[in-house]
């Protein structure tokens, strides 16, 4: 007689070798004499084949920039920082205007700054790799 | 599947890769990781640029502690969980296929590939980087734990709940049709 199924997520893993020995007999001797779980054990594998198969893509060289690239995430935050520049300078025609200079100002240096760094981080490694081939 | 490089497997614990050496071993896993993760060839490239250039800045600091792949790997994980954090939300991952012109009877099996990609895509992230760190991209539970900081039960529980979900995505017909047809 059949002993008890295991679980499936144990077939899961005798599939990628990662039981104890002893698991291991187990589960091969349960799988002997049950046709539901060499099922599912069969499923679980093609599944894993399938990924596995995937072919690799080639990859681009790295190469330096002079500025981050601008990605659709990047978009975005571009557009509620134009918003909230906007509800800034609304305020600030009403209020306080030069407060929301200065606020504006120490914002664009320390976005320039950021850019700067990168920009000089990306030719240091660009240059880097250049020397290393 | 794509097997790690050599250098991750002799790990050189005792000794600093050169940088370019680091870039040259690397560039493609983490590139084609990153592919899988995003579904988008344009994103993955710039993601792969981030991590190497994040990787560049802190390498002097990079101590032989833990190796070299668990270290640019995790790299490249946290930025993919950035990017998914930035990602305005609604906006599909899968941007566009790679690849060009195909010739008769590579047609069934870029489908294919394409199927199984697409799939891919519509597990959860964590899940999803479980599947490809495992399955594609041959590491070993414990390797898979480390790398993306979770102890082996919930990497064997979600590769399982992974390839659970694959199975329903892909649907047993199709499965069935690409292993035995």
């Amino acid at each position: 007689m059949a002993s008890k199924c295991p679980d499936a997520m144990l077939l899961s893993a005798y599939i990628d070798g990662e039981l104890s020995q002893k698991r291991w007999l187990q589960v091969a001797l349960h799988l002997e004499q049950c046709s539901r779980c060499r099922e599912e054990l069969g499923g679980i594998q093609r599944v894993k084949t399938m990924v596995a198969g995937l072919p690799q893509i080639a990859a681009p060289s790295i190469r330096s920039y002079t500025s981050p690239p601008k990605r659709s995430t990047d978009k975005l935050l571009l557009w509620c920082l134009a918003a909230a520049s906007m509800a800034l300078l609304v305020i600030g025609l009403n209020f306080r205007q030069p407060q929301v200079r200065e606020v504006s100002g120490e914002y664009l240096r320390i976005h320039r700054q950021y850019e700067q760094q990168i920009a000089q981080n990306s030719q240091r490694m660009g240059e880097v790799l250049e020397g290393g081939k | 599947m794509i097997r790690v490089s050599s250098l991750e497997k002799t790990q050189h614990h005792d000794s600093k890769v050169p940088f370019p050496q680091l870039v040259a071993e690397y560039r493609r896993p983490i590139y084609n990781l990153l592919y899988r993760l995003l579904g988008c060839a344009a994103d993955a490239e710039d993601l792969t640029q981030e991590v190497f250039l994040k990787a560049f800045c802190a390498y002097s600091r990079f101590r032989n502690d833990s190796s070299h792949y668990t270290w640019l790997y995790r790299i490249a994980i946290n930025s993919f969980r950035d990017h998914l954090r930035k990602r305005p939300p609604g906006q599909s991952l899968f941007c566009e296929p790679q690849g060009g012109y195909l010739v008769e009877g590579q047609l069934e099996q870029k489908e294919l590939e394409l199927t199984v990609a697409a799939a891919l895509l519509q597990l959860p992230p964590p899940q999803r980087l479980v599947v490809v760190l495992h399955d594609l991209l041959g590491f070993s539970y414990q390797e898979v734990g480390k790398i993306a900081g979770i102890s082996l039960g919930t990497v064997k529980s979600r590769l399982y709940y992974a390839r659970r979900a694959l199975r329903g995505i892909l649907g047993s017909s199709f499965l069935e049709g690409e292993v035995h047809g």
